[in-house]
């Protein structure tokens, strides 16, 4: 098992080696497609993987910031993995600078009468407001978790590289600590604050504006419960794999993993909900302009299928699963689960996205070229958590002192 | 300041609100209940004349009667939103609360569900709403949004309804222990023969659990139902794909206002500062932050995709919002729900119970003005200037708006002088902390 090695020094090494391979085969394949065959479908699927693996870091650092910010106490090691998501945060700033490159492929109102919409829809503008969005997220999530390791290592000392050279600068310069707690708090308010504005932001610009002339109102909301959704599969499916390895001291309680099962149970009902409430309402409105982009993917043949794979994958399973309170506490169950959702929503995103670049197609044109593009960004986003507990080896030690307790103090 | 409550403390403090009351307390009811029969003599005249005594005119059909309606459901929801969405999430804080709110819930659906009836012309007539076999061929339009309401606020009272008589059985009991006469008699029907056996308390706590499971996504849906009254349609400013998710927020929104302004008189009144304390009315506060929050990313995401759509009657929807005829009223909803919630952020403020206190009535306000804002301005000027026209609301639907507020006061002064107003139960299960039954 992959995970099992990831305390461990002697090994730890193959598993990043494995990660990078994967990374490279993944933008190989890209360059690949890209350069010889068919740069439209490579770059599309570069779009597609760039949204769903920044959603998953993005919503797992949530994990974290949310439960600091409502002083919940149970969270305690789930909260340490969370934050390791963060790591990717400096890739997928480079991975939307890249998206630039494609910008012929992924914006298909480029060539486009927007009747007006260019003032909002124009590559600078866009790609300048998403980039400061982006930055901003980002650096408040850096920033919030820079707070956090510093009472985490304080507590429990650095035993890797990177966490010793922190370690002694706070030495040298030592710190107000009731000044750190509090603006680790506003910091923590500020990654809410921008996970709302800059998710529904990219939704709009990377998702919706694909259809130039459709909207819906609540579709940034929608993206960023999304991203919630998906970031907590992933930090179930992470600690869960973690606990099961006996490579390393981590462990989560059992109510732990029940509690993280119910905040992920109720985010299912929450994506269905805000997907119903757009749904039913321009079904029913029945506008031409709203509801083509509904029947389309919903309704009309080859998407309808998908449409149904996801619905059923992402809200009916695991609603039925995941309302025995049993399931919640069993880590395997939940690692199978969780990636079940997590393949959905990656699909759901396919499905948002497809029909604007494949108008009329016959069949849903979903292959290896999507597939090896995902492969490799998750080796970077594998890579970059292995590296940050390369780093901070000591959150994966049996757990010391409660965190909450030290800042208190 | 819980620390030092003992079980004992809490009866006492709980049962001494329930002595008999002063000639003040009989003077409040009656002056309440005078409003509510001036209330319902609007209504009866409005019932004798017709409905056209009201405001309500092309093309404006939905007045201040559907405005109430929408405003009294909002408030209901906090009461859910405490009683059972803060129960899962295991917030102690909620506890010295849940009852009050759970209460305001009740009367408050009670209230609201007046209003379709009294916006009938012809009220008794309103059975033609239920699906009976008949000679008339009529038989309800179950694809109608209205339709949709009328089952979701029926099973949002009785949910509600059963929710709060279910937490409220263990203190009937205390009650009945301490009582004496007629009281302990009627105390003991009401407290189901609750002996406190292990058992009893067993299926309680799993039953308490299941309730606030099941309404918890009730409380949703309800509002969203109320919501899609207006968003199933096509006006613009009511089709919008956010309204649902607006909704909720904007009801906890106006609900939580409404739980401060009832508990800062009850605590003060009831010397209730031991256990309604003041990081309670806190927490309050944080969450009527959030809630604002809420509100202002729809009303900003409402304008942003009017003006993105380039839709010229979307747009136009929403200049006039701001700037037309109605724009004052659209200022003082965003002020208030919006603006006025933030002061909160600083510890000063919503540690300051006075300034508290001045805020939740402007929250309520706001959240007034925003159904207003909603209900009447969409169809004041919709698709056709031709058919554009302006409404205000008659002395009649005045009079009547006037009685529901006087309503809902009336009932809930009455129960918390004749019921226990705080939950004994789950006050001592705060003594314990983390103890707390929500599995």
């Amino acid at each position: 098992m992959a995970t099992q090695a990831l305390t461990n020094q002697e090994n730890q090494l193959p598993l990043m080696k494995i990660f990078y391979a994967l990374a490279a085969a993944g933008a190989l394949v890209f360059i690949a497609v890209a350069a010889a065959g068919n740069p439209a479908r490579a770059w599309q699927a570069y779009l597609l993987n760039f949204l769903f693996f920044s959603a998953i870091a993005q919503g797992a650092v949530l994990f974290s910031a949310l439960m600091h910010t409502v002083k919940a106490r149970w969270s305690g090691p789930l909260s340490d993995v969370a934050e390791s998501f963060a790591a990717f945060f400096p890739v997928s700033l480079v991975l939307f600078i890249i998206l630039f490159l494609g910008r012929q492929y992924v914006f298909p109102w480029l060539h486009e009468d927007l009747h007006g919409k260019e003032v909002w829809l124009n590559l600078p503008f866009l790609f300048g407001r998403d980039l400061v969005g982006l930055c901003l997220l980002y650096g408040f999530g850096l920033a919030f978790l820079y707070h956090r390791l510093y009472f985490s290592l304080k507590a429990r000392g650095a035993a890797g590289p990177f966490g010793r050279r922190l370690l002694a600068h706070w030495d040298q310069h030592p710190l107000d600590e009731a000044r750190l707690a509090g603006r680790m708090t506003v910091f923590g308010i500020l990654y809410l604050l921008a996970f709302a504005l800059v998710l529904s932001l990219v939704g709009y610009d990377l998702v919706m504006a694909t259809d130039p002339h459709w909207y819906s109102t609540l579709f940034g909301a929608y993206t960023f419960v999304k991203a919630v959704y998906i970031g907590f599969g992933a930090l179930i499916v992470l600690s869960s794999l973690l606990h099961l390895s006996d490579k390393n001291g981590y462990r989560v309680e059992e109510n732990q993993f029940h509690d993280v099962g119910k905040l992920f149970f109720a985010f299912c009902l929450v994506w269905a909900d805000f997907f119903y409430a757009q749904f039913v309402v321009i079904w029913y409105g029945n506008i031409p302009e709203e509801t083509a982009y509904i029947i389309e993917r919903t309704m009309a043949a080859p998407w309808n299928v998908l449409a149904w794979i996801i619905f059923v994958g992402c809200f009916i399973a695991p609603f039925l699963i995941l309302i025995n309170r049993r399931i919640k506490t069993m880590p395997k169950a939940m690692v199978v689960i969780c990636l079940a959702v997590m393949t959905g929503i990656w699909l759901e995103h396919f499905l948002l996205l497809g029909p604007s670049f494949h108008h009329h197609a016959h069949h849903i044109p979903l292959g290896w070229v999507e597939a090896a593009v995902a492969v490799g960004f998750f080796g970077l986003l594998a890579a970059a958590v292995t590296g940050y507990f390369r780093q901070f080896p000591e959150l994966l030690q049996d757990k010391k002192a409660d965190r909450l307790k030290v800042e208190g103090a | 300041m819980e620390q030092t409550l003992t079980y004992r403390k809490i009866d006492d403090t709980v049962l001494d609100t329930l002595t008999p009351p002063q000639r003040s307390y009989w003077a409040l009811v009656a002056l309440l209940f005078a409003g509510v029969l001036m209330g319902a003599g609007c209504w009866i005249y409005q019932i004798l004349v017709g409905i056209g005594v009201g405001g309500q005119n092309n093309p404006v059909h939905w007045g201040t009667y559907l405005i109430n309606f929408v405003f009294w459901v909002g408030i209901a929801h906090s009461g859910t939103l405490i009683s059972a969405i803060l129960h899962l999430f295991r917030a102690g804080w909620r506890n010295p609360i849940a009852r009050a709110a759970e209460t305001m819930t009740v009367f408050a659906v009670c209230t609201a569900g007046l209003f379709p009836f009294i916006h009938l012309g012809r009220v008794w007539l309103v059975f033609y709403m239920l699906p009976i076999p008949n000679q008339r061929t009529l038989w309800p339009n179950f694809q109608s949004p209205l339709m949709f309401d009328v089952v979701a606020i029926s099973t949002y009272l009785t949910v509600s309804s059963l929710f709060w008589y279910t937490g409220m059985l263990p203190d009937l009991a205390i009650i009945r222990d301490r009582a004496v006469g007629v009281r302990r008699k009627i105390f003991t029907v009401l407290a189901l023969g609750w002996t406190g056996e292990f058992e009893i308390w067993r299926h309680y706590t799993r039953g308490y659990l299941f309730f606030a499971a099941l309404a918890t996504p009730l409380v949703i849906s309800v509002h969203s139902v109320v919501s899609w009254d207006f968003a199933l349609s096509v006006v613009p400013g009511w089709h919008t794909t956010i309204f649902a998710p607006y909704f909720v927020a904007g009801a906890i929104h106006s609900g939580l206002a409404m739980v401060v302004t009832l508990m800062i008189p009850l605590r003060l009144i009831f010397k209730y500062e031991a256990i309604i304390t003041d990081r309670v009315l806190e927490s309050v506060a944080k969450t009527i932050v959030f809630t604002g929050l809420i509100v202002a990313f729809a009303y900003a995401t409402e304008i942003f995709m009017a003006w993105y759509s380039r839709n010229p009657v979307e747009m136009e929807t929403f200049r006039w919002r701001a700037l037309g005829d109605y724009a004052l009223e659209y200022w003082i909803m965003v002020t208030c729900n919006t603006i006025i919630p933030l002061f909160l952020l600083f510890k000063k403020v919503r540690t300051n119970i006075r300034v508290l206190f001045v805020i939740s009535l402007l929250v309520n306000v706001g959240m007034w003005y925003e159904r207003f804002v909603i209900i009447i301005g969409s169809v004041a000027h919709d698709f056709l200037p031709h058919a554009w026209g302006l409404y205000s609301p008659s002395l009649i639907e005045f009079g009547i708006m006037i009685g529901s507020f006087c309503l809902f006061f009336f009932l809930f002064v009455l129960f918390v002088k004749h019921m226990p107003s705080v939950s004994m139960t789950e006050m001592k299960e705060t003594l314990h902390e983390g103890a707390s039954h929500a599995g």
